[in-house]
């Protein structure tokens, strides 16, 4: 039986990570989403140094752990002139990091569209971001949302990242309530608890749009 | 109207299309016939720039549609063109289908457009079909969209690359007839197929090539019966004798 | 059943070669400080300072492993740092010549034990004088005054405790007692805590924080890393380290305090303190 006053005692502390938390995936997420279907674009554009940039932001971003791309832009940015505190700086992160994914997520939904579609498309004289918008993209969720929305989870889970870098998540003061009160496995059981009032909920809507997209056509 | 003059093209090392000469007059309509892996497809698809062209000119409507200072979004909307699978956007009605190009191209009302489309989809002899989705209909019908798809921009020419191939014999005979009708319109028409009947009946002009030449270019009642070159009279026989 | 047996000889046979292990090395080591004359009963009487004086060695404690303080350099395989060179300084005032010394390492968890078992003369490990340990050892005088302290950038406006405000970005360790501390004696700062040391000054040479706080000691080290910054302020802690010498053994704890005053006399605590601190030890 869990410690509840770990839970009671400190439970503004859990509160104001918990929100930060939230704000933190919320705005990556959306970041992260628009970020990403640039670089998704980039890489199947027919521009070369376009799909060059989408290509080294992506094989870059994805192969480094996320905890140095976070430090780079703790400790790296301030050597240009650019101080951003831990929560900024860990979101920043996490949206490049979770972009570089995405990217990819979007780049394979896009390319189940039958070529066929974006000639269609571009034949009756759309243009090229038209036939994406139009044609292209809305047949590609169906397949994106899937893989997207595991992004989107982890997006949730890695931001825990930002304690690392003082950014007043979650985990951030769990740490600190467990080195607190040293019940370490009591705290880190009700911050897992905390996570998963976030991350069920976009499970079970990712499951319930999933449906949904595969029942119309 | 389409005028190419010296036209070659490369696949890396593969050499697709050799030294083309095709002019298409206004009104006409050119059927261009032969093997398949002969260039046919790849020569109308350089019309309006879905293939790029190595060298030589290739002019449409006064424009070069290699030059980097076309407009290639708006000579576009001047060419319709119908593919072999249809590609009809699964995700949208008939109707919208239809009216998509003409409203975010040509920036009409979505009333505008859809009348425009309820036109043409009865021309084609499909109005009723306008709110269903694309997998509801049958290949024919499809296609018989995908030509209205095509005409709501009113285009000054419309290209068909193979657009009876991928449909049940039964079928092609209701797009075969819509082809017909449009081109008793003087609608200008470029046709890659393998319908010998429609070539002899509504061509122009049929265009025989061979392994990336143009062979032979006749007047059908000509080509059909006396081909003047080896290659094409081959090719006849072989397909009009099964 | 028959596996719970083996296990149980097994166990026994490590305890044993374990314990005879040790007791080699004892033997090995040869010069034990109580069985420097082969029967420890026989030197009862005489004192520790006695013993030191007839072996004509002074063995002391050090860490191995501790910036600054004794840290064994992997170039040289010399030990060295403030309580080395303390310890030598030592050894030159109760035998005449530094040389006659050997170090032996300790850890914060073997020291009192080795001093116990007589397999060491001195602690000189960074060892913090607290009531508690005064009735296991006896202590020297202070010899550094280790307390939480202030790193900063150079020329920063912070100069001392009392110069932590409200709005004062400070960097600490998660789940050091220097979070509390600080909180304590400046309430209204605004604390960020890292996972480990590297980190903190990471993000105070980044700029992410105003100052760091935790032990000077450690504080020092990073100084001497990067000389761009400085302790700043008299610790607001009060941690002393001191010399620790198995109890009773008062001479011995005469000689040495007799050998910190006349270091300090001479100005070679000064010296020592100014080499491996970076700075003249506060009055």
């Amino acid at each position: 039986m869990p410690d509840f006053s770990v839970l009671t005692d400190y439970f503004d502390v859990y509160m104001e990570g918990f929100l930060n938390t939230i704000y933190a995936s919320v705005i990556a997420l959306i970041a992260s989403f628009l970020l990403g279907t640039v670089i998704a674009v980039f890489r199947i554009s027919s521009v070369r140094p376009l799909r060059w940039v989408g290509t080294v932001y992506v094989e870059f971003i994805r192969n480094i752990p996320l905890l140095l791309v976070v430090y780079i832009f703790f400790l790296g940015l301030p050597l240009l002139g650019i101080t951003l505190n831990g929560f900024v700086c860990g979101t920043i992160g996490l949206t490049v990091y979770t972009a570089a994914f995405i990217a990819e997520a979007i780049r394979a939904g896009i390319m189940s569209v039958p070529k066929g579609q974006t000639e269609a498309a571009l034949s009756s004289g759309l243009t090229y971001v038209q036939a994406m918008r139009y044609v292209v993209l809305p047949q590609a969720v169906k397949i994106v949302i899937p893989p997207l929305s595991n992004q989107f989870l982890n997006l949730v889970k890695n931001s825990s990242v930002l304690s690392v870098i003082a950014g007043l998540d979650l985990m951030y003061f769990g740490d600190k309530v467990a080195s607190d009160t040293y019940a370490t496995i009591d705290t880190y059981l009700f911050v897992a608890a905390f996570y998963l009032v976030l991350t069920l909920p976009l499970s079970f809507a990712a499951h319930r749009l999933e449906r949904r997209l595969a029942k119309h056509g | 109207m389409i005028s190419f003059r010296q036209v070659e093209k490369h696949y890396g090392d593969f050499h697709v299309l050799k030294d083309i000469h095709l002019q298409i007059g206004q009104g006409e309509v050119v059927v261009i016939v032969g093997p398949s892996g002969s260039g046919k497809s790849t020569m109308l698809r350089c019309i309006n720039r879905l293939e790029t062209i190595t060298s030589g000119e290739l002019i449409v409507s006064g424009q070069a549609v290699n030059d980097k200072k076309t407009n290639i979004n708006r000579l576009r909307r001047n060419i319709g063109m119908v593919f072999q699978h249809f590609n009809l956007y699964p995700h949208m009605k008939v109707i919208d289908n239809i009216t998509l190009a003409p409203r975010k191209v040509l920036g009409q009302t979505k009333q505008e457009a859809e009348q425009t489309a309820m036109y043409f989809l009865e021309k084609v002899g499909i109005e009723d079909k306008a709110n269903q989705y694309p997998s509801q209909l049958s290949g024919g019908q499809q296609q018989r969209v995908a030509i209205a798809r095509g005409l709501a921009m009113k285009p000054q020419v419309m290209l068909f690359d193979e657009p009876t191939s991928a449909l049940d014999p039964e079928m092609v005979g209701e797009v075969l007839d819509v082809m017909k009708a449009l081109a008793g319109e003087g609608m200008t028409m470029v046709v890659v197929t393998h319908e010998m009947g429609f070539a002899r009946e509504v061509a122009d002009r049929v265009v025989f090539m061979d392994q990336g030449r143009i062979v032979e270019e006749a007047r059908p009642g000509e080509f059909f019966s006396n081909p003047r070159e080896e290659r094409a009279r081959l090719f006849l026989n072989r397909v009009l004798n099964h | 059943m028959m596996t719970r047996k083996w296990l149980a000889v097994a166990f026994m046979v490590l305890v044993m070669s374990v314990s005879v292990m040790t007791g080699c090395g004892n033997e090995k080591g040869g010069n034990t400080p109580g069985a420097s004359d082969g029967n420890p009963d026989a030197g009862a009487e005489e004192t520790l300072l006695d013993t030191i004086k007839s072996r004509g060695k002074l063995i002391v404690g050090v860490k191995y492993d501790t910036k600054l303080f004794g840290l064994k350099n992997p170039a040289n395989n010399e030990v060295e740092g403030f309580d080395v060179d303390i310890a030598k300084a030592l050894a030159k005032s109760i035998l005449g010549d530094e040389t006659k010394i050997e170090l032996k390492e300790v850890t914060s968890k073997t020291r009192i034990p080795m001093l116990d078992n007589n397999e060491i003369d001195l602690i000189v490990a960074t060892m913090t004088i607290t009531e508690e340990r005064k009735e296991q050892v006896d202590f020297s005088e202070v010899y550094f005054k280790a307390g939480q302290s202030l790193l900063v950038k150079k020329g920063s406006a912070i100069k001392g405790i009392d110069d932590v405000k409200k709005g004062t970005k400070v960097l600490a360790v998660k789940g050091s007692t220097s979070v509390d501390n600080i909180i304590e004696r400046a309430p209204d700062a605004n604390v960020l805590e890292f996972d480990n040391y590297q980190d903190a000054f990471s993000a105070l040479k980044a700029g992410q924080g105003d100052v760091l706080t935790t032990d000077n000691a450690i504080l020092y080290g990073m100084m001497a890393q990067d000389p761009g910054y400085e302790v700043v302020g008299e610790p607001f802690t009060d941690e002393p380290y001191g010399i620790a010498i198995k109890k009773g053994e008062t001479e011995l704890v005469d000689a040495v305090n007799a050998g910190l005053a006349a270091m300090k006399e001479s100005g070679e605590y000064n010296e020592i303190y100014k080499q491996w601190i970076g700075e003249e030890p506060a009055e």
